[in-house]
């Protein structure tokens, strides 16, 4: 059997660790696996991709895997040449150099691109992208001689990158469109503290206001606000999110919507087509089909498919959507596993303006379905994460869950739950 | 006595417990510690044994003894050898006895770790009978009342070793399973609790047992109200334990009188407990036998310290619950006998201590002490006769009352000589600080409360710098001043104290403890001829002594009876109004000791501030939330703790917690002003009239927030 | 396994400083202590209340350690793969992979990752140097009340089984709670 494998990403490689797994366990023989990619170096975490800017991690500390990994599974690799198309009826990928790849079975884990707004001269060469380490590399090349930076979109990559450019020293500022910082992620209330942390490095924040040009002469550079504003930069950042890299599915029968559609088998609308990562849209634990661009799913949908490629029937029964807020002096996240509809939802909040601590829980009949936390303990986070995964009902302890350190009274209950 | 390689068996000191320890050594460093699964307290330790590597590693250790060279707490300080500093403190006794007299000198220590015979022996070999010890507040009534009541110490049984446990245990304002090991440790205790059908908890807060408990929530410094209420049920029901009252007890009749002034009405309105449960909890105790009640530190820290000691006492005596397997006991001692006799051998002095007119019980032989306070105040107003003061390993500027007063006295003295480990705010304030060796470089036998057993300290490692131990340090001092009564050395000391044992102290060393345990154990020692002959226990009428005759020679109420504190919302309303919240100093943590452990890392990183448990509600009123900082204000001063809210007590109680300093905060004060209890205690009269305790768990407080920048 | 009845933990924090002494951890930071200073540990200890509902009291202490999983989520979050279990079920880390980034913590419902002064991962490892030798593990040795028990699955299944027997039958026996 032949398993073809677009993408070289966290998805990918826990598929391939998946498949590998269970092929000694199932005695399968002869599986041959092709990874294909457009990106040259091996599996890498682009989660770093800031910490590789500010010189925290190496090159070699983002790799997923040994140097030996892709021989060690046997696993055939062509990276450079970015697969261009798919023939779903005849069973092949088409690469860019035309190239052809039959498959028995293809997993689809292309990933999330950046979203190119219609800036006008977003093209020039101060203005760079956050998504691959190339754009990584490109930004750490260029930063020794950059005083002042703009970062285009208040998200989470987004002041993610401000923090860590204002802390190698540069000038920073942010553009953000609506009026508070990630506003995809916290409230504006859980917001306000982060804006507060922000403004108190010296990240200069303009809210409610949009890049509308980005130009470049002989005396000066950088962008011009519809407000009229002009913020000098040698250094531009676009950060106004992702979306699923779908064009390679464009002419066949694979659905899609916001993303590429699977069900919980990770199974695309066409037999032995697979699609895992950031590409896919899936099914979460109460029914709903959502985007989920984080590194913990990609992960557990990777194996899921990988699973169910080799013949065993695993199904992802969640998909959890976790943000959690790097550069900050505190920690700040939200979880979500977004319920068919928030109507009947119980909302509970607690906030302390003089210590900046803000939290919010959502609860869907007794079950937490959202979470937002400002200021809190890291330890609580995992806690959270597990309960909003498994839609765990916390309705005896409600009274306790905005405590600091969370763990004691749930695990009393269930000490094996996990 | 050489220092032992690899494994060495030893005892640990960081309590008054006692746990068999095994310390991994290597090239003279300590590398581990962990406790010895095969000795009597089966492996368990606590937190602050564990972390003793960070004691004896500690770079805050005083290493050299020093003489002071600038103002007092100025902090200027020149290193001198041991013989010069041996010499000093040695000349400067004996020049104030000389000139003054030997009531000129006082002698003190704190809680003791061990060495509390020696300080006796040392203080009645140079002839002075002011020795002071914070005894008088904890410890000390215990010791009094037992023996004028029942002629010996009792301890609860929770060995099991007559065939029976308890059946019935009251734990009376202790927490027994994290602190304050007097004489029975915490994993003896939770062993036995195990096997208890019930269960009674006296305190005022729901500690962890109170979910295991019958609870009894009492108002601080009620307890006596409590126990003769329990008592007036247990009698006019007809539920005391007839035979023991009959045969073995004086004054059953005086004390039934005494009782009927005690309905469990009216006691439920003094101390706030619900009627039926004061009910509940004296037919519980007088029926479900063999019963024991454990003791807390809290009774004697009080006005009231004796009687209330003395009604439990008799709660214990009414129900039969003495001597009887489960019951309390009076241990058979080791063979090497109490060592206790270490001290006592030596002649007390003939001039009786200060506060001997006044507090007769403290002052009562054989364990005759000063009182504290008023010889402070005799060193402030210059008409008492201390000049010149010793004191090893004790932080008077923190424990005892009113510290304000303690430091005007202190400074007022001649001559001041502190030994310890660290520069502790009280030793900043001396004129010679001697270094003082930690357990794990000590060499001594440890006795702390003399129970059924003597374990061996040994020493492990080398002591920094040039730190001796306490036992060395006594002993040198005593070469000079009384050589008679003192040894060559520390080794001719110990096999000294060993003697009836038959045993040396090489020999000890190895054996590593005598215990008197299992059929060793005696129980009904009243029956047999063990105190008097024919049988009876040591007391002037050979009976429990329900009505004590020593106390009615010495000129108090020969039976038990109940005192509102000196400062209540009834004896003192108008202070209530100025001051609505009862507080007590009373909160502890399972890993400090005192004041002890605030700069071992290990230890302080688990709570690196002093909290104060305030009801939410009471909270909520003030302005307070679960973190803050607030003030404790009493007439004496304020201090600054953290609030925890903490909804298992009564709205109107505070619980603060003592002993509070920084080490790491610049000398010589290291922040004993910020957050010490004892800036907020009383050193004024009226104390326990026969033991002159001090209040420390009865006052009254106002709380409020701290303001930014204060 | 590991298994903390939190029916007889009494909050006396040996665990914590045992199981410090055991891999030497370090305490941080110290002088001047910070408000919430936490050195690594691989054992903690949490209160549950007091709370008071119709006169009776409900307070716990419970002891957490790394729960050493069937299916850990700790080592499927871990990007660079520096977690994993060994063959006797034990979790472990390896240093030289760990890169910090902390997505462990997020993953686990214990909170059971610790961050030692380089910033690198460490979990309890269940003493297995000692559990080698025969000996108990640190936090279970020192322990007062004898509420850890560290052993292999069905012989915690049927220890959790005796105790909750026997609450049945006796209740005021062999528990500290009522």
């Amino acid at each position: 059997m032949r398993i073809v494998i677009v993408g070289n990403g966290p998805a990918a490689i826990s598929a391939v660790e998946a498949i590998r797994a269970h092929q000694m366990m199932l005695e399968l023989n002869d599986i041959e696996i092709w990874m294909l990619s457009k990106e040259t170096t091996p599996a890498y975490a682009p989660m770093f991709l800031t910490d590789y800017i500010m010189g925290k991690l190496e090159e070699k500390s983002l790799y997923l895997r040994g140097s030996n990994f892709y021989n060690q599974l046997e696993i055939k690799t062509l990276f450079g040449d970015p697969v261009d198309g798919i023939d779903d009826r005849n069973r092949r990928v088409i690469l860019q150099s035309g190239r052809e790849f039959d498959f028995d079975r293809l997993l689809i884990a292309t990933g999330a691109v950046p979203i190119k707004p219609p800036i006008k001269g977003i093209d020039r060469e101060h203005v760079f992208f956050l998504n691959k380490l190339s754009d990584a590399k490109q930004i750490a090349k260029k930063i020794a001689a950059c005083k002042k930076a703009t970062i285009i979109g208040a998200g989470a990559i987004g002041i993610e990158a401000a923090t860590a450019l204002n802390a190698l020293g540069l000038d920073v500022s942010v553009v953000e469109l609506l009026d508070q910082v990630v506003p995809a992620v916290l409230d504006k209330e859980g917001a306000h503290y982060v804006e507060r942390n922000l403004r108190k490095k010296g990240i200069k924040l303009v809210l409610g206001d949009r890049v509308s040009e980005i130009f470049c002469n002989s005396s000066s550079k950088g962008c011009v606000l519809e407000s009229g504003k002009i913020i000098e930069s040698d250094l531009i950042i676009v950060c106004v999110g992702v979306r699923p890299y779908m064009d390679i599915v464009n002419s066949t029968d694979i659905k899609t919507s916001k993303g590429i559609i699977v069900n919980e088998k990770m199974e695309t609308s066409v037999p032995d087509i697979y699609a895992a990562g950031d590409a896919v849209e899936s099914p979460n634990l109460h029914g709903n089909y959502t985007l989920n661009f984080t590194w913990y799913s990609a992960v557990e949908q990777g194996w899921t498919a990988g699973c169910n490629i080799v013949g065993i029937k695993r199904q992802l029964t969640t998909s959890v959507c976790v943000n959690i807020l790097k550069g900050l002096d505190f920690v700040a996240a939200a979880i979500t596993q977004a319920p068919k509809s928030l109507n009947k939802c119980e909302v509970l909040t607690s906030k302390d303006e003089e210590k900046g601590i803000f939290e919010k829980i959502v609860l869907d009949k007794g079950h937490i379905v959202q979470y937002q936390g400002v200021n809190v303990s890291p330890n609580k986070i995992g806690f959270i994460h597990q309960a909003i995964k498994f839609g765990k009902s916390v309705e005896k302890f409600k009274d306790q869950l905005f405590k600091y350190d969370l763990i004691g009274p749930y695990t009393l209950e269930m000490p094996f739950l996990f | 006595m050489g220092i032992a390689e690899n494994l060495v068996k030893t005892t640990c000191k960081s309590c008054h417990g006692g746990c068999r320890v095994i310390v991994t050594v290597e090239n003279g460093k300590i590398m581990h510690i962990e406790g010895d699964s095969e000795s009597l307290t089966e492996g368990t330790m606590c937190a602050k044994g564990l972390a003793s590597i960070k004691e004896v590693y500690n770079p805050n250790r005083i290493l050299y003894p020093i003489k002071r060279v600038g103002e007092r707490g100025e902090g200027k300080w020149k290193r001198i050898s041991w013989e010069e500093a041996l010499d000093l403190v040695a000349q400067k006794i004996k020049e104030a006895i000389e000139n003054y007299g030997p009531s000129s000198v006082a002698i003190g220590q704190g809680t003791g770790r061990g060495y509390n015979r020696y300080t006796f022996r040392f203080a009645r070999s140079i002839g002075t009978p002011n020795l002071f010890l914070p005894a008088h507040f904890c410890y000390g009534p215990r010791l009094a009342t037992f023996g004028i009541t029942v002629g010996g110490r009792l301890y609860c049984d929770y060995h099991g070793w007559g065939g029976e446990y308890p059946k019935t245990i009251i734990h009376w304002g202790k927490q027994l399973e994290i602190t304050n090991a007097d004489g029975e440790m915490a994993v003896w205790f939770l062993k036995a609790l195990e096997k208890a059908e019930y269960f009674i908890l006296v305190d005022p807060r729901a500690t962890r047992l109170a979910a295991r408990a019958l609870w009894l929530p009492v108002r601080p410094g009620t307890d006596a109200a409590l126990a003769l209420g329990m008592m007036n049920v247990i009698i006019n029901e007809g539920l005391f334990d007839e035979d023991f009252v009959e045969n073995w007890t004086y004054g059953f009749e005086r004390l039934k009188e005494r009782v009927q002034e005690y309905p469990p009405d009216k006691v439920a309105e003094i101390t706030w407990v619900p009627e039926e449960k004061i009910v509940e909890a004296a037919r519980v105790f007088a029926t479900h036998k063999p019963g024991c009640i454990q003791i807390g530190e809290c009774l004697e820290a009080g006005n009231n310290s004796t009687q209330t000691l003395r009604a439990i006492i008799c709660l214990m005596a009414i129900t039969g619950n003495i001597e009887r397997p489960g019951s309390m006991i009076n241990w058979v001692p080791p063979d090497t006998g109490p060592m206790e006799d270490f001290a006592l051998e030596v002649p007390a002095p003939k001039e009786l201590p200060i506060g001997a007119g006044r507090f007769r019980l403290l002052a009562r032989p054989p364990f005759a002490m000063c009182h504290v306070e008023t010889m402070l105040e005799g060193i402030r107003s210059g008409k008492g006769p201390v000049k010149v003061m010793h004191i090893q390993g004790s932080n008077p500027l923190v424990c005892y009352a009113n510290s304000k007063a303690v430091l005007e006295a202190l400074l007022k003295l001649e001559f001041l000589s502190v030994a310890d480990l660290y520069m502790s705010p009280t030793a900043e304030y001396a004129d010679v600080v001697l270094p003082v060796a930690h357990w794990l470089e000590t060499d001594d036998i440890y006795d702390m409360h003399p129970r059924f057993f003597v374990s061996a300290i040994q020493k492990v490692v080398e002591s920094p710098g040039e730190a001796w131990p306490d036992n060395k340090i006594y002993n040198e001092l005593g070469k000079r001043l009384a050589p008679q009564w003192w040894f060559n050395n520390v080794e001719e000391m110990l096999n000294y104290q060993l003697r009836k044992a038959g045993i040396t102290w090489e020999q000890f060393k190895s054996i590593g403890v005598l215990a008197k345990t299992v059929k060793d154990q005696v129980y009904y020692k009243y029956k047999t001829g063990y105190w008097k002959k024919g049988g009876g226990f040591d007391t002037p009428t050979g009976k429990v002594e329900l009505y004590s005759t020593v106390m009615e020679e010495l000129g108090y109420d020969p039976l038990p009876y109940f005192k509102e504190p000196n400062e209540s919302p009834f004896t003192t309303p108008e202070l209530y109004k100025e001051y609505p919240l009862i507080l007590s100093t009373g909160g502890r943590l399972p890993y400090y000791f005192h004041s002890q452990y605030r700069q071992n890392p290990w230890l302080r990183e688990l709570q690196p501030y002093p909290t104060v448990q305030i009801h939410p509600e009471t909270a909520k009123k003030l302005g307070i939330k679960d973190g803050d900082w607030v003030w404790i204000e009493t007439p004496r001063g304020r201090i600054k703790q953290k609030a925890i809210l903490f909804a298992g007590m009564d709205p109107r109680i505070v619980v603060a917690q003592a002993s509070w300093y920084y080490p790491e905060k610049p000398g010589p004060d290291h922040g004993v002003w910020d957050s010490n209890a004892n800036i907020l205690t009383s050193n004024e009269l009226p104390f326990d009239p026969a033991m002159g305790s001090t209040t420390f768990r009865a006052l009254l407080c106002k709380v409020y927030p701290v303001k930014e920048g204060e | 396994m590991i298994f903390v009845d939190h029916e007889r933990c009494i909050g006396c924090y040996a665990c914590i400083v045992a199981c410090k002494m055991e891999h030497d951890l370090a305490p941080y930071p110290t002088s001047p202590p910070t408000a919430e200073p936490k050195g690594p540990r691989l054992i903690r200890v949490f209160q549950v209340g007091p709370e008071i509902k119709d006169g009776k009291v409900y307070q716990y202490f419970v002891a957490i350690s790394c729960m050493h999983c069937t299916d850990p989520q700790c080592m499927s979050a871990c990007p660079v793969n520096a977690i994993s279990k060994r063959v006797d079920g034990i979790m472990q880390v390896d240093r030289d992979r760990c890169i910090g980034c902390k997505f462990c913590l997020w993953a686990c419902p214990y909170g059971a990752p610790q961050f030692d002064l380089d910033g690198k991962m460490m979990l309890c490892d269940l003493c297995f140097h000692r559990l080698q030798e025969g000996k108990k593990t640190a936090c279970e040795a020192h322990c007062p009340a004898r509420c850890i028990y560290v052993g292999a699955p069905d012989e915690i299944s049927k220890i959790i089984g005796q105790r909750a027997a026997s609450r049945i039958e006796k209740p005021h026996e062999s528990s500290l709670v009522a």
